[in-house]
């Protein structure tokens, strides 16, 4: 299990990266913590003639806020975004989600967006941001910036729509709102291995105690992530009995998905729709119980 | 170990004109230079080339934990990683955290406790709570039991070692977040 | 070395005790310091290094194999496939091969034909592994696929494809037990019970893959081979007979293993390929094993289909077993592959009376990767089939869980207990030693708190959840022979050597053994040491498997030792001048006659030994001692597993709030390390259970290749509450009255945890009929079933 041979190189800044990027033609990969693509290489599955290591490139290793969200870029590593203090506070639903990808000993060296742009099939980062209404910022040759939301770069049953020769710098979660609950579940063989199934939610609940906005986000049980609008459609405007509508949504939310159901080694398709149920009840359960709590008092993390 | 410049040693390479970077890292508190594969993986570099062999190979893949190392004091899976993305960075194996003779205070609770049988995947381990004892996690935080699933024993059933651990955190907790000795 | 008490690092002058004590390892100093001296650290900056080319057919004729493009890559220095390597013999051996029964043993390389994926079919050999995996990719085989057949069932028909065509049939072996009236039948009331037991596929993954170093010594008249191997001195006589060479032209030594579990008791094709390339290449070379390869190339195990028919009386006893049964031995014989089926008639009665049995068993080639045995070797198959049928008798007679087994247990009057001829473990009849067994049922039943089990599931069901109880009990074989020889030296500096038999898997045999060696001479253990796994040194052994470690390694160690001192002293009465019978021992020293009544600790022996001898003509004499251990019957273990298990029928997650052990290993030498082996077995069978599984597709490729795709038990997976008691009951089976322990933990659990789920899932009409996996999907297809009426 020793990758087959490769040139390695490490950008200089985010330019040359595109450049280098461009101009291998499909032949060069980008590294940023490696910690799914060093391994494929081990075991010869992929194989690449260039590897553009971009985690020296500055400006990739900040994270900023924007007037409605933070900004985290390609080289922040999973474990200091997850730890991160103004992540807990403002995307609290991005740090639990990061609690659950691999184990800390990969998330230490495995960066954010790596996972982002990787879109393993029960990633639990792009399940957050479809969520967070994120947008994917990415840089093309000649300096060009391209902007993408969630929703476009896993809007197909499998891989994303991120262009190839571009190189994403950063990626934008919409910042929790006042009073916003959030909630993450997955469903896993056992502690340290895939998602199953997961599922994010966010809640907010209006004056008159309804729902007045609501995101649901199934992972895991097809290949791409999804939103499930016809559950969250289901969960506006109701109101006192939060418990039952949300059994109701968390079905439909399994029901509806829009490609069909995975079978692997682990699990059945009939199984994670299911399962997929059970998470959405338990991130909806919980994003439920934080809508009442302030900002900084329930605090998510690990 | 190498010293200083060290061109290749470990295995030959024989003539092949493979692709080279020159790596600089620290390795238990010893600057290391050398030009090293870029294909060549840290776990290989570690054990073949600097002669490292306390961490262990065990599925190539970072599941099983036996390869774990600390990098800028941080857990870290050495198999998965090229010796070329550690470039700057601060590397510690366990025989840098070995005291000259015997065993330092957290081996000797993994004795203490028979946490280890057949002793592969023990190296990992140790490196593991190295890593949560630099931080001073506490031993009741749910991070404890997350560090833990990053292993894989087939050995003791578990329970021996996580003992061990908690007992580990628990000195380092009462001491302070001094580290352990 | 480290001591377990630092105030006794001076040898103390009282006798000390070591059985029964929780002596901690010295061997854990070098492990913990990383230096465990494993195959793969041993520093071989010369060797280089191989990369085998594997079938990536199940089924096929091997045309041709073009090695240009290969021998072109850089850094490479041979490709080899069969005709290239000089192999006189390189069948492997199955010991369990019954005369009359077909020979499939696997050859060391394909020459014409592959019959399972990850099969070895020719060697790339480099400057590094980098280099020969490049090489390797090149290496162009042509190959015409035949049709593969991986269902053992299938298999056994008559017009399944042949994996051997002149053999004209794939049912390769078949044994028959049978005890006490073949004709038994049922009785007015009584009940019959038909199932078919389904057992998957499995693995026992070490954590240490295998690997296999080789060079010339002594100018080029020797090899050296070096391999992680449960039997050194069994792949010495092997390699001997393949290489064509005189056995003293082979040494093997074994370092200590990452772990066995019995895929390391086998002698594989690449340990008599990698010497046979070390000869013809005239250089040092190396194989390490990496983990996918490991999934195709390392035995599998369990594998097997049993049909069972219970003939039950009214009364809950159990009349008699009939049981057929096939195991999927994949493509070739392992080195005890027909002993698992073996073990199916030879021990599923347990401790149960059961006075009738008729078992008839087959193994069945197909194109998987050989199959071999794997911790309990057989008897977690076989217990799970018997603890199981029991629950079932219980239910359909509404009797207690606990009230049939106590109808149907052994009692102690009844031991030893003769349980028929069996062909299982080399042709002994099954005779069963002292035991108490139904003492053991009832501490496991008391200790788990089964009568109050029903108020802890009618509480789980009130979260929500579904919580079971499981009971299972077994008689495990351990101990066994044939035989296993010591040698013991008094060195120079009076420490004493033990020459063992016995390689450390991670059982802690090394400070088991120094224990007892320090026992028998009554001096601190410090004063021991302990080598193993050098042919040069232990030129004869029979080796480390059948949890024989300690009963029978420990054993004849001791007395070795016992022998060593009937030396010492015979030494010192000629020295001295008197006779042997005027010296006594104790206290770890001779105690002189006369008077004076001097005492010389053995430590100062060679030296006093020594001075003795100055002024004579008489040679130094080396202090030593052999001894060779007959075992004509092994010992048998036995114990009550207790498995709770809590279902959530959301998530199909299976949890164990508690499992419970009262055990019998006779007498204890390290409680710690027994714990140890208990823990560690019964962790690893839970993970068999819930999800250790071998995949195959339907075209005979192994999907399961890395650990994430076979998932093992992770530390959640433990029990979160263990409760271990122990009961010795001596056996007069073994000299020291030990019985094995290494595999009893997996043995129970399987029928433990199956039981278990079995009664979560009461309401259920679920059949629990096999080892499952019970993973999610499993349990969410059980939750799906209707109600039971």
């Amino acid at each position: 299990m020793k990758p087959a041979t490769f040139r390695y190189v490490r950008a200089e800044t985010q330019d040359q990266a595109v450049e280098l990027l461009c101009a291998s033609d499909g032949a060069a990969r980008i590294l940023a913590g490696g910690q799914s693509l060093i391994p494929a290489l081990s075991a010869r599955s992929i194989s690449t003639s260039v590897l553009l290591d971009i985690m020296r490139c500055p400006g990739l290793e900040v994270v900023s806020q924007t007037l409605t969200g933070v900004t985290v870029g390609a080289a922040c590593r999973q474990s200091h975004i997850e730890l991160n203090p103004l992540i807990r506070q403002s995307v609290p639903l991005l740090s639990e989600a990061l609690g659950w990808v691999a184990m800390p000993q990969v998330r230490s060296r495995g960066t954010v967006v790596g996972c982002l742009a990787q879109a393993n099939a029960g990633g639990e980062v792009p399940v957050v941001s479809l969520a967070l209404d994120a947008e994917f910022n990415i840089l093309l040759r000649g300096g060009v910036c391209l902007r993408m939301s969630a929703e476009d770069v896993y809007g197909a049953e499998t891989g994303t729509r991120l262009p190839p020769n571009g190189l994403v710098v950063s990626a934008t979660f919409r910042r929790r709102a006042v009073g916003e609950g959030w909630g993450f579940s997955e469903v896993q063989l056992r502690p340290g291995h895939f998602a199953l199934v997961c599922c994010a939610a966010t809640l907010l609940l209006g004056e008159n105690g309804r729902v007045r906005s609501v995101r649901i986000v199934i992972g895991g049980l097809t290949t791409s992530p999804y939103r499930a609008h016809r559950a969250e459609t289901a969960l506006l405007e109701t109101g006192a009995d939060h418990h039952s509508a949300i059994h109701d949504a968390a079905h439909i939310a399994s029901a509806e998905r829009p490609w069909p159901a995975r079978t692997d080694l682990h699990a059945t398709a009939a199984f994670r729709e299911k399962a997929a149920v059970a998470a959405a009840v338990c991130a909806l359960t919980s994003a439920r119980a934080r809508c009442d709590r302030g900002p900084g008092e329930a605090n998510g993390g690990v | 170990m190498a010293g200083s410049d060290a061109r290749l040693p470990g295995k030959s390479w024989g003539d092949s004109s493979e692709s080279c970077t020159v790596l600089r890292v620290t390795v238990n508190g010893k600057d290391v230079k050398a030009s090293v594969p870029d294909r060549l993986l840290l776990s290989d570099f570690l054990r073949d080339v600097l002669g490292l062999t306390a961490l262990k190979v065990a599925c190539g893949e970072g599941v099983c934990g036996a390869c774990t190392i600390a990098i800028d004091g941080e857990a870290a899976r050495s198999c998965i990683l090229l010796a070329v993305q550690v470039e700057g960075s601060e590397i510690v194996t366990l025989e840098g955290t070995n005291a000259i003779h015997g065993l330092n205070q957290v081996q000797q609770l993994f004795q203490k406790h028979h946490a280890l049988q057949c002793g592969y995947c023990t190296p990992g381990w140790l490196m593991t709570v190295y890593s949560m004892v630099k931080r001073s996690v506490h031993p009741d935080s749910g991070e404890v039991g997350q560090y833990l699933s990053g292993h894989i024993c087939r050995c003791t059933g578990y329970r021996n070692i996580g003992e061990a651990v908690r007992q580990a955190l628990a000195a380092t907790n009462d001491r302070g977040a001094g580290g352990e000795e | 070395m480290t001591v377990d008490n630092p105030a006794d690092a001076r040898p103390s002058r009282g006798r000390r005790r070591y059985m029964g004590q929780a002596v901690l390892r010295a061997e854990d100093e070098q492990l913990l310091r990383g230096g465990g001296g494993f195959l793969p650290d041993i520093p071989a900056p010369d060797a280089a290094e191989i990369c085998i080319v594997r079938s990536t057919h199940p089924h096929a004729i091997v045309r041709a194999i073009r090695k240009e493009r290969a021998l072109a890559s850089p850094g490479v220095i041979a490709v080899l496939a069969a005709n290239d390597l000089d192999l006189l013999d390189d069948a492997l051996p199955c010991v369990d091969m019954i005369p009359g029964t077909l020979d499939v043993r696997q050859r060391a390389i394909a020459r014409d034909r592959v019959r399972y994926v990850g099969q070895t079919v020719a060697l790339v050999v480099a400057e590094n592994r980098y280099l020969a995996e490049d090489a390797a990719a090149l290496v162009e085989i042509d190959y015409k696929p035949l049709p593969p057949v991986t269902d053992h069932m299938s298999a056994a028909d008559r017009d399944a494809p042949l994996l051997y065509p002149e053999l004209g049939t794939n049912v390769v072996y078949e044994v028959r037990q049978r005890d006490g009236n073949a004709d038994f039948a049922a009785r007015d009331g009584g009940l019959v019970i038909r199932k078919r037991f389904e057992f998957h596929r499995q693995t026992a993954v070490p954590m240490e893959p295998r690997g296999v170093m080789a060079k010339l010594t002594d100018n080029g008249e020797r090899l050296h081979v070096e391999s992680p191997t449960q039997l050194p001195q069994m792949l010495r006589t092997v390699l001997a007979g393949a290489l064509g060479v005189r056995l003293d032209q082979i040494r093997v030594t074994a370092p200590r293993l990452g772990g066995g579990f019995g895929a390391k008791e086998m002698v594989y094709p690449e340990e008599i390929l990698v010497p046979a390339v070390a000869r013809k290449l005239q250089r040092p070379v190396r194989w390490l094993e990496d983990r996918r390869e490991h999934f195709a190339a390392t035995t599998h195990a369990r594998e097997e289909t049993i049909d069972a028919e219970a003939v039950v009386a009214e009364d809950g006893t159990f009349i008699g077993l009939r049981l057929k049964g096939w195991a999927n031995i994949g493509a070739a014989y392992g080195f005890v592959g027909n002993t698992p089926i073996t073990a199916m008639g030879a021990m599923v009665r347990g401790p149960y009376r059961v006075p009738n049995l008729d078992s008839h068993m087959f193994s069945v080639v197909t194109n998987k990767t050989p199959l071999n045995v794997l911790r309990g070797a057989g008897a977690p198959q076989a217990t799970l089939v018997m603890e199981r049928l029991l629950d079932e008798a219980a239910r359909l007679l509404k009797m207690d869980r606990a009230e049939i087994r106590r109808r149907n247990v052994i009692q102690p009057g009844e031991l030893p207990l003769d349980r028929g001829r069996t062909e299982f473990a080399g042709a002994y009849s099954v005779l069963y030693d002292e035991g108490d067994y139904p003492r053991c049922l009832e501490a496991g039943l008391r200790l788990a708190g089964y009568d109050c089990f029903e108020t802890e599931r009618n509480e789980a069901a009130k979260r929500g959840k579904l919580r079971g109880l499981g009971i299972s009990m077994y008689v495990e074989i351990t101990g066994v022979g044939p035989s296993e020889t010591a040698h013991i030296v008094l060195q120079r500096d009076g420490t004493v050597l033990l020459y063992s038999s016995i390689m450390p898997v991670g059982q802690g045999s090394e400070t088991t053994q120094r224990q007892l060696v320090a026992e028998e001479l009554g001096i601190a253990i410090e004063q021991v040491s302990i080598r193993q796994g050098d042919t040069d040194e232990v030129p004869d052994a029979v080796g480390t498997f059948a949890s024989r470690g300690a009963a029978v390694g420990g054993a004849v160690g001791r007395l070795a030792a016992r022998e060593l001192l009937k030396t010492i002293l015979g030494c010192f009465a000629a020295a001295v001048g008197c006779d042997a019978a005027a010296l006594r021992w104790e206290c770890g020293g001779v105690k002189l006659p006369g008077d004076a009544a001097e005492f010389v600790p053995l430590e100062e022996i060679p030296m006093r030994l020594a001075l003795f001898r100055q002024g004579t003509a008489a040679e130094p004499e080396k202090i030593e001692a052999k001894y060779r251990l007959e075992v004509p019957r092994p010992s048998y273990a036995y114990a009550t597993h207790i498995a709770v298990v809590e279902i959530d029928p959301h998530t199909g997650r299976i949890e164990i709030p508690r499992y419970t052990v009262a055990h019998d290993c006779g007498k204890i030498v390290n409680p710690l390390l027994v714990e140890g082996q208990i823990v560690g077995g019964v962790v690893q069978g839970i993970g068999e259970v819930l999800r250790e599984r071998l995949v195959y597709d339907s075209v005979g490729d192994l999907k399961t290749r890395t650990m994430m795709d076979y998932v093992l038990p992770g530390p959640f997976d433990a029990p979160v509450e263990f409760k271990l008691w122990h009961m010795e009951t001596p056996t007069s089976f073994n000299p020291f009255g030990m019985r094995g322990v290494g595999e009893g933990g997996t043995i129970g659990a399987h029928g433990a945890m199956a039981n278990a789920v079995a009664d979560a899932l009461r309401d259920y009409d679920v059949a629990v009929d096999g080892s499952g996996p019970f993973n999610p999907t499993w349990v969410m297809e059980a939750l799906q079933r209707p109600r039971r009426a």
